[in-house]
């Protein structure tokens, strides 16, 4: 009997696989607009930071919108966020100093969000910032937020024991990188670090040592979002935050679940960006991305009104780009997230070797074994082009599948070995091999190094790290060459262990025009960082740039009013609402 | 004196040289062992002889990988990525088969599933087979020992059989592999292959030989009670003669399904290590990677996930089937 | 009808033997008391029957002769020298002196290995290089035992019952041993067959002078080959003479149960009454006061509960009883002129 049983299950695996084996795949598909070009402005007109939101087209009140994502969120806590999903939710229950206006499509405008503007320079030298906060800006509770709530959430992020933030506003008030060392928060709890001043309630402001042009960009991350100082429970804030937004957290089921609900307490005429639609949103974790993406293909019940924030898995992209039925349930944009292939400049100290790289990599091949068009966009400027003042070059030019014979050229004979580390996860050694493969038909000797998973981001981040290549990706805080460049190539940051400056550079001409060009007006500073970005390249080489990270999302047929953002390039909630 | 009926029949019947002479089975000199009553039985159940033939076909794959490749013309690593749309897969019909390309191509990377797929148990099918025969070998000596001598030796060899069975295998793997690689190698060395393989091998080993040691232990203590053994104390042999002449002889059989049985679950154990990634990592080829990464393409590219599924299945089956037709072959009962 | 040889010395002297097995109940542990103190002798050329019920001790006794089990207390002596507690090295030359051969021929031979590698064995287990070989000795056992001898490569499984029983009679005598303890070596064979094997060993006794020890549950089989006779009950011997004296004349009650039991055709014409035993079997657990028998016995007083009978001559009669009243001789023996010689 046995044998027979075997026969027919065997059978069976064959008529299944054969099922979907039948049609011909004749490589059609679909690409995103890889040149759509960012713009932005900060606002000047006041009308333009006061709510009411613009309303959605074709929203309606009503509905539970959900969230899929298969790991829960790391911080709730905003003085403390810092992920792409924390940065997603965190507008759904607190408000921030100064926030963006997007169009989904790249039109960006900086306005007030708790300030009546996106920040007053007070001397014209961005070293003095002055913020009104307006009136009827509330707590979940109904008590008004002022100046002293948001100066006191700033203060605590100077917290050792809350770490997970950006460190900007810290480091530039504390005028250092040590900045915890500078300003002990627990010993200081009543007062309020250097250069931080509430005058009143209504009033805020900043005073740094050096001029900081880009603070009102770094007044609308997240730890600006004020608490008072009576809710703060320190490391046990993640749990259960204070919401300033439209919705507030009333359950979290720790790995299950998440569930937001409206706060009666928020004042859309106070708030310029957001909307109240749904009745409540769900965030649900646990299920992995080919799940929830199948679930939201079937359309079905509360899936309707879902989106997967995982996004369409590279396995199934061809299945779900090729389904035209999907189409309009998709969301497919290039995000500023730029992936490049990181040389460490002090293992690799030759120029020509580093120039040979870039002209080897074929980012056509690269790009497919990601999983193609739908996952990532050839790049081969170190800014992507979602920045501000972008300009389109290619220091290196050797299309798009690479020109091994001219890197062999620059190498004149010789074969380096070099060294690539990659995470030890499934997709990234696969990677690994591709880059290899692809380097060594240049004439490179590549050895592929695996790394722990966990802990692959902190030892590349150390100083004496023992590899040569590794990939490292970069989404910046906000669409300016400043908060791209500088971190990751300026040699006076390389600290021991946790650098973003993975190159390892220090070129004191490039440091020096970092200093020049941040000194400057922030309108003018797009094209000069264009033109630096070149420089760096031709005379540098301190990387690869590889690929940008394209969006492609899937969304229930009811869930609507999603776009993808264009400083971070996730789903936003801001205008969301579910079809009835 | 009265004769009891022994004596009448005894007495009529004793003269020394005649013997009533039973027809023996079988002609010649030589008498058929157990061991040949056996293969005879093997070679007439049809379902073992087609599963035996299967697995010899495996391995005889697996030994000529490299002449499969000289005669195929691909390499396991060679990438063919111009065959791949622009969502990374593959081309054409059915995952890209064609005449150069028998299984397709793999998604994203494009390389060739057919010769990839023989390396891969290749690797797949040596792993097994090492691990089976060091952990048979251990777990036979250990059985032996420990059934045969009794006492405290037979305690401290159940105290550690119920050691290691106690021990999670997979978190013991997952945390022993990095740290022996990262003993031997630096963070700039790659870690070969062969040495991954190894170090499966010994995990398997530290683990495995625990079934075929109870098993052997019981047969061999119920052995233990039968007067062959005790003659052959009586007849003054050594305690080596007794163990390997004397026992082993008389629980291969047991040993040798044990083995059949375990081979499979060695190369389902390996393909669950590559898949979480302290088996064999990619580029080496690997069976059991090959078929957990194709899952996720089961919807966008089902050739991927078909051929090593259905291969590991037959595999497996053959395994399993010419194991149970061993069992039968060496049934005791016709042993008498 | 005992055969008194030339040399005094006993080729086997057994004083006080026992076997103690400790046996574990619940939490404490008692004591089984399978052999407990046996005395006898055989005398080089000779059979002595070793009769008793199962469970009386007689394998154990004979196990403890070829020293596979070590005695608990007692002496062992092998043509004088005290071979009790012999072990390793020194147990070896025994080996060649002293053999065995099992009751059940079905697990007596090793299945894997042929015939004539089962009677090889003890020759190359104890360094023995006959003249002419190996091979040839092998034959030569198997032609003595009545096999064929071009039959050294079959299989066990390829022989009967019988002639499996032969080829441990020849794995036996391989050593040319001088002694053999014989486990109740035709009990699991069937009565015709019985029959074969039974005189096959007399034939032996006489042609090769060996001695043996011929154990078995039924005083029937014994009669034909042994030349002296020890009953056995419950570890203990109750009474040991020369065969006539224990067929024809015998003193214990239990050996006149045991012979009541023998199917014997001229017998059953006087004797009508086959001695059915009544009451409980002692267990070996316990120690018994007195006579181990006495909760069988249909003679019991008072003071077989109070008194152990010693085994010794009785109202001057030749062989030893150990019984406080043992059975009077029959009046009139017809019986004893029937016999042939038994050895000689």
């Amino acid at each position: 009997m046995r044998p027979r049983v075997a026969v027919a299950a065997g059978s069976a695996i064959v008529l299944f696989a054969a099922l979907g084996a039948c049609g011909k795949n004749t490589g059609q598909g679909t690409a995103t607009d890889n040149n759509r070009t960012t713009t932005g402005v900060i606002a000047t007109d006041p009308k333009d930071s006061m709510g009411p939101a613009a309303p959605v087209p074709g929203a309606t009140k009503g509905g539970t919108f959900y969230v899929l994502r298969q790991p829960k969120i790391n911080h709730l806590d905003p003085q403390r966020v810092y992920s792409f999903a924390g940065l997603s939710a965190a507008p759904l229950y607190s408000r921030f100093l100064t926030t963006w206006k997007d169009d989904g499509k790249g039109h960006l405008t900086l306005v007030g969000d708790l300030a009546t503007t996106p920040g007053k320079d007070v001397k014209g030298d961005c070293t003095t910032w002055q913020f009104t906060i307006k009136d009827g800006v509330k707590f979940e509770d109904g008590s008004p937020i002022t100046s002293k709530e948001i100066a006191y959430g700033i203060a605590r992020s100077f917290d050792p024991d809350l770490t997970g933030g950006p460190t900007y506003l810290q480091e530039w008030l504390a005028n250092t990188p040590e900045y915890d060392t500078a300003w002990d928060f627990k010993a200081n709890k009543t007062s309020l670090p250097p250069g931080l001043t509430t005058p009143d309630a209504k009033t805020l402001v900043f005073t740094f040592q050096k001029p900081h042009c880009d603070l009102p960009f770094a007044a609308s991350l997240p730890f600006t979002a004020p608490m008072p100082p009576a809710k703060d429970t320190g490391v046990n804030y993640d749990n259960q935050p204070f919401s300033s937004g439209p919705y507030k957290i009333t359950k979290i089921v720790p790995g299950v679940q998440m569930v937001l609900e409206r706060n009666t307490n928020w004042d859309p005429a106070t708030d310029p960006v957001r909307h109240q639609y749904p009745d409540s949103f769900v965030w649900s974790y646990g299920a992995d991305a080919t799940a929830e993406a199948n679930r939201i293909i079937s359309d079905s019940g509360p899936d309707a009104s879902a989106i997967s924030w995982d996004g369409v898995p590279s396995t199934l992209t061809a299945a779900v780009a090729g389904n035209a039925s999907l189409k309009d349930r998709t969301l497919l944009e290039p995000t500023p997230s730029a992936n490049r292939l990181t040389i460490n400049m002090q293992r690799v100290t030759d120029l020509s070797i580093r120039q040979a790289l870039n002209y080897a990599i074929d980012r056509d091949d690269l790009i497919k074994a990601l999983g193609g068009a739908t996952v990532a966009s050839p790049l081969t400027t170190l800014m992507p082009p979602a920045t501000l003042g972008y300009q389109q070059y290619d220091a290196y030019p050797a299309g798009p599948n690479g020109n091994p014979e001219k890197a062999k050229q620059l190498l004149n004979g010789r074969t380096p070995e070099l060294v690539l580390g990659v995470a030890d996860d499934d997709q990234d050694t696969q990677i690994g091999t591709q880059v290899k493969n692809n380097l060594e038909k240049a004439g490179f000797k590549i050895t592929v190094k695996t790394i722990p998973q966990d802990s692959k981001l902190d030892e590349t981040k150390k100083k004496n790290n023992p590899w040569d290549l590794y990939i490292d990706t970069w989404g910046a805080d906000w669409p300016s060459g400043a908060s791209i460049l500088p971190p990751l190539f300026d040699g006076r940051t390389i600290k021991d262990e946790g650098n973003s400056d993975t190159s390892f550079m220090n070129d004191s001409a490039i440091n020096a025009e970092f200093d020049r060009i941040l000194a400057m007006p922030p309108a003018q500073q797009g094209p000069e960082w264009a033109k630096l970005d070149k420089r760096i390249m031709t005379q540098d080489a301190p990387a690869v740039p590889l690929y940008v990270d394209v969006a492609f999302y899937l969304h229930g047929s009811k869930a609507g009013g999603l776009f993808i953002g264009s400083v971070f390039g996730y789903p936003e909630f801001v205008n969301a609402f579910v079809k009835p | 004196m009265s004769l009891s009926p022994v004596e009448d029949i005894a007495l009529s019947e004793f003269s020394p040289g005649t013997v009533a002479e039973p027809a023996a089975p079988g002609s010649g000199f030589v008498g058929r062992s157990p061991g040949q009553l056996a293969w005879a039985r093997l070679r007439r159940d049809r379902v073992a002889m087609v599963s035996g033939g299967v697995l010899v076909f495996f391995f005889l794959v697996a030994l000529a990988a490299p002449l499969i490749q000289w005669a195929y013309g691909t390499d396991p690593q060679q990438q063919f990525q111009d065959s791949l749309d622009l969502y990374g897969m593959p081309l054409g019909y059915a995952g890209g088969v064609t005449g150069s390309h028998w299984f397709g191509l793999e998604p994203s990377l494009g390389r060739d599933i057919f010769i990839r797929m023989v390396y891969g148990l290749r690797t797949s099918l040596f792993i097994a087979l090492a691990a089976g025969v060091i952990t048979t070998v251990i777990g036979v000596l250990a059985g032996v020992l420990a059934g045969y001598a009794g006492g405290w030796l037979d305690a401290v060899i159940g105290w550690v059989t119920d050691f290691a069975l106690a021990m999670p295998f997979l978190i013991v793997a997952l945390a022993l592999v990095p740290t022996v690689s990262l003993r031997f190698y630096g963070p700039r060395e790659a870690v070969p292959s062969s040495f991954r393989v190894a170090v499966l091998i010994t995990v398997f080993a530290l683990f495995g030989w625990t079934s075929a040691a109870r098993l052997v232990r019981g047969q061999v203590v119920s052995l233990r009670e039968r007067e062959f053994i005790e003659a052959a104390r009586a007849s003054g042999v050594s305690t080596a003669h007794m163990l390997f002449r004397q026992v082993l002889p008389n629980i291969w059989a047991p040993i040798l399904v044990s083995f059949s049985l375990a081979v499979p679950s060695y190369v389902t154990g390996e393909a669950v290590l590559s898949f979480l990634g302290v088996g064999i990592v990619d580029p080496t080829p690997d069976f059991g990677a090959m078929i957990f990464r194709s899952i996720h393409y089961l919807q966008t590219d089902p050739t991927y996930v078909f051929f090593p599924g259905v291969t590991i299945f037959i595999l497996v089956l053959a395994f399993n089937l010419f194991g149970d037709a061993v069992r039968d072959a060496l049934d005791p009962r016709s042993n008498r | 009808m005992s055969t008194d040889p030339p040399n005094a010395v006993p080729l086997l002297a057994v004083q006080g033997l026992a076997k103690h097995f400790p046996v574990r109940e619940g939490f404490g542990s008692r004591i089984l008391r399978a052999v407990d103190g046996v005395d006898f002798e055989v005398r080089a050329g000779e059979t002595l029957g070793l009769v008793g019920e199962s469970g009386c001790g007689k394998t154990t006794t004979g196990r403890m002769l070829v020293r596979l089990l070590e005695p608990t207390a007692g002496r062992i002596r092998f043509d004088g020298r005290d071979i009790t507690h012999l072990r390793g090295r020194a147990l070896r030359p025994l080996r060649r002196e002293l053999q065995i051969i099992f009751q059940d021929p079905y697990s007596s031979l090793n299945p894997r290995h042929t015939v004539g590698k089962i009677i090889a064995i003890p020759l190359q287990a104890n360094g023995i290089r006959p003249p002419g070989g190996i091979r040839n000795r092998v034959r030569e056992l198997l032609e003595i035992v009545g096999l064929n001898p071009e039959h050294y490569n079959r299989y066990p499984h390829e022989f009967s019952g019988g002639q499996r029983q032969r080829v441990g009679i020849a794995r036996a005598l391989a050593v040319q041993p001088r002694l053999v303890v014989a486990d109740e070596p035709v009990s699991a064979l069937d009565v015709s067959i019985q029959a074969q094997v039974v005189n096959l060993l007399r034939g032996l006794q006489r042609d090769l002078g060996l001695g043996f020890v011929f154990i078995a549950h039924d005083l029937a089989v014994v009669r034909h080959l042994s030349h002296r006779v020890a009953v056995m009950y419950l570890g203990k011997i109750v009474e040991t003479g020369a065969r006539a004296d224990i067929y024809q004349r015998p003193q214990h009650p239990y050996t006149r149960a045991l012979l009541s039991a023998v199917p014997d055709i001229e017998r059953s014409r006087e004797d009508r009454g086959r001695i059915r035993l009544e009451g409980d079997v002692a267990s070996p657990l316990e120690a018994v006061s007195g006579c181990p028998f006495r909760s069988r016995c249909w003679k019991a007083r008072d003071r077989c509960a109070v008194e152990e009978p010693a085994l010794v001559a009785r109202e001057g009669r030749e062989q030893l009883v150990a019984c406080h009243f043992p059975e009077p001789a029959p009046a009139v023996s017809t019986e004893e002129v029937r016999g042939e010689p038994v050895a000689g």
